[in-house]
């Protein structure tokens, strides 16, 4: 077989940059680059994020002075001594778990109703026409609406779980939905005619497809569960919850302890969201909303004369 | 005995084929040849169940297992040229099925790195002929190949005709090409489509040699 091709020395095969391995290459590179160019570390990514997390503190410092009363609007050094106390209780812990496992079982139970519905909506027209109108009304309605109706039905513990379940599931859904429709056709059609078994084929076509969409949609999702599973125990104040920590400091008018607890719901979020894209990643290599962009299984453009 | 009776595809307002009929006997490679836009790929489709005719049958391949290359390579580029192939042949698992893959791309010429990178990094010829090599790998009843050899090198287009000759002895295959010396390397019965006019096709079993025209 002769290769006339300039690509490389055997096969003919295309020389690409380096495609494997993602971010942490692509944060190599970088630093590599920057190190190269004789900028300092900080201009790093690293370096960048420490930098705008200094300005907003400062943004916040001044704005605290200017303002110049604790109980309106404590400053971030209040506010990190208070966490600090609050930390070294056993209860802060507690709190925070009680409040984690709501938010999780709502999420995860957004997930998977959502994704098996939307696998369901694919396949029959009927219920499609039916749930897109039930997921548009879910998204629609306020929190504080369904807080209000669940707290007539059912007591204040699982409050934000229904609440998180619920704003989880429509988007959830939608994006499943999407997914599915994105299949690649032709993929499909080479599964048909090989009898390719459903599951093979649910790995190797529809999981490519529709992962990228759940992936995003949980990256939405799980800080919309930890803001309205929070909202809702505000409301509710459920013992042993975030919310009811929150809803005892405006009372107290201590606006140190009600940023204390902010910072934390907010914190919370963060590292659940970078936990739910691991896992996804681990499930399928997931392309997350900030990852590298991907092909995950369209046909391969033809390209004529290779070997 | 496979055949197609009468048959009519429409898209849309578009007649693509009206009143065609096909033969394909027993284990004969058959090649069908034409211009383009007359209807050759919607053959393949229609054979392959993809495409349900408006009118018209199409008999002898219910139960029948199927292979195909199509006109796109149609591969998942995240898998490797050896996952591809195995897809279609048993579970990741299954150790004979990963031993058969290898072998089918052995037999068109890939080896070592090339089948265990994803077939995204793969030249376009070599993707082309991963394809193939799926499609034969496969103990088929009926095997439908449309322009399998299209962007191949010269030089390795006579090792995958004779693997396509090998591997489909035996079998019903229909061969869609444009070549005729594809035709002849493959050993095929040349069937031609004069026209994207809707003709009726006629082929009689047993004549080899030149292409028989069909329609008036």
């Amino acid at each position: 077989m002769s290769s006339t091709s300039t690509r490389d020395g055997g096969g003919g095969r295309p020389v690409h940059a380096a495609r494997r391995g993602g971010r942490p290459h692509a944060r190599a590179a970088a630093a590599g680059r920057a190190a190269a160019a004789g900028r300092p570390a900080w201009a790093g990514a690293a370096g960048r994020a420490s930098l705008v997390a200094a300005f907003w503190l400062g943004v916040w410092q001044v704005a605290s002075l200017v303002v110049g009363h604790a109980l309106l609007l404590a400053s971030p050094v209040d506010v990190v001594a208070r966490l600090g106390v609050l930390a070294t209780t056993g209860e802060f812990w507690l709190t925070v778990a009680h409040t984690l496992a709501r938010v999780a079982v709502g999420f995860g139970l957004g997930v998977v109703v959502g994704t098996a519905g939307a696998a369901v909506a694919s396949t029959s027209r009927v219920v499609d026409a039916l749930t897109a109108p039930l997921m548009s009304a879910i998204r629609s309605v306020p929190v504080v609406g369904i807080v209000v109706l669940l707290l007539l039905w059912a007591d204040s513990a699982r409050l934000a779980a229904v609440v998180s379940f619920l704003m989880v599931l429509p988007i959830v859904w939608t994006s499943v939905r999407e997914g599915v429709r994105q299949r690649d056709r032709a993929l499909l059609e080479v599964a048909e005619v090989f009898r390719v078994p459903l599951v093979r084929r649910l790995a190797a076509v529809d999981l490519p497809a529709v992962l990228p969409h759940l992936a995003a949609a949980c990256s939405i999702g799980i800080g919309l569960a930890w803001k309205s599973g929070v909202a809702a125990e505000v409301i509710g104040m459920p013992d042993g919850s975030v919310g009811e920590q929150m809803q005892q400091a405006r009372v107290l008018l201590s606006s140190a302890d009600l940023l204390a607890w902010t910072v934390v719901v907010v914190v919370a979020a963060r590292v659940s969201e970078l936990a739910v894209r691991a896992l996804l990643r681990r499930v399928g290599g997931a392309r997350t909303p900030g990852s590298r962009p991907g092909d995950p299984g369209s046909p391969a453009p033809r390209t004529g004369g290779g070997p | 005995m496979i055949a197609l009776r009468g048959v009519r595809v429409r898209y849309g307002a578009h007649v693509v084929l009206d009143g065609f009929d096909l033969e394909l006997p027993d284990g004969s490679i058959t090649a069908l040849t034409g211009p383009n836009g007359s209807g050759k790929t919607t053959v393949a489709r229609v054979l392959l169940g993809l495409v349900r005719p408006d009118r018209g049958v199409v008999v002898g391949t219910a139960g029948l297992r199927r292979a195909a290359v199509f006109q796109e390579d149609r591969l998942c580029t995240r898998l490797s040229a050896v996952d591809n192939v195995r897809l279609v042949l048993g579970s990741a698992r299954d150790a004979a099925a990963g031993r058969a893959a290898l072998d089918a791309l052995a037999a068109v010429g890939l080896s070592g790195r090339d089948v265990v990178v994803p077939v995204r990094d793969l030249s376009g010829g070599q993707r082309r002929r991963v394809a193939i090599a799926r499609a034969l790998a496969v103990d088929a009843d009926l095997v439908v190949l449309d322009e399998p050899f299209t962007g191949l090198d010269a030089d390795v287009r006579p090792l995958l005709t004779e693997r396509v000759r090998e591997r489909c002895h035996g079998r019903t295959t229909l061969l869609v090409t444009h070549d005729p010396d594809d035709v002849a390397r493959v050993g095929a019965r040349p069937v031609a489509l004069r026209s994207a006019a809707p003709v009726p096709v006629g082929v009689g079993t047993g004549r080899g040699g030149p292409a028989a025209d069909v329609g008036s």
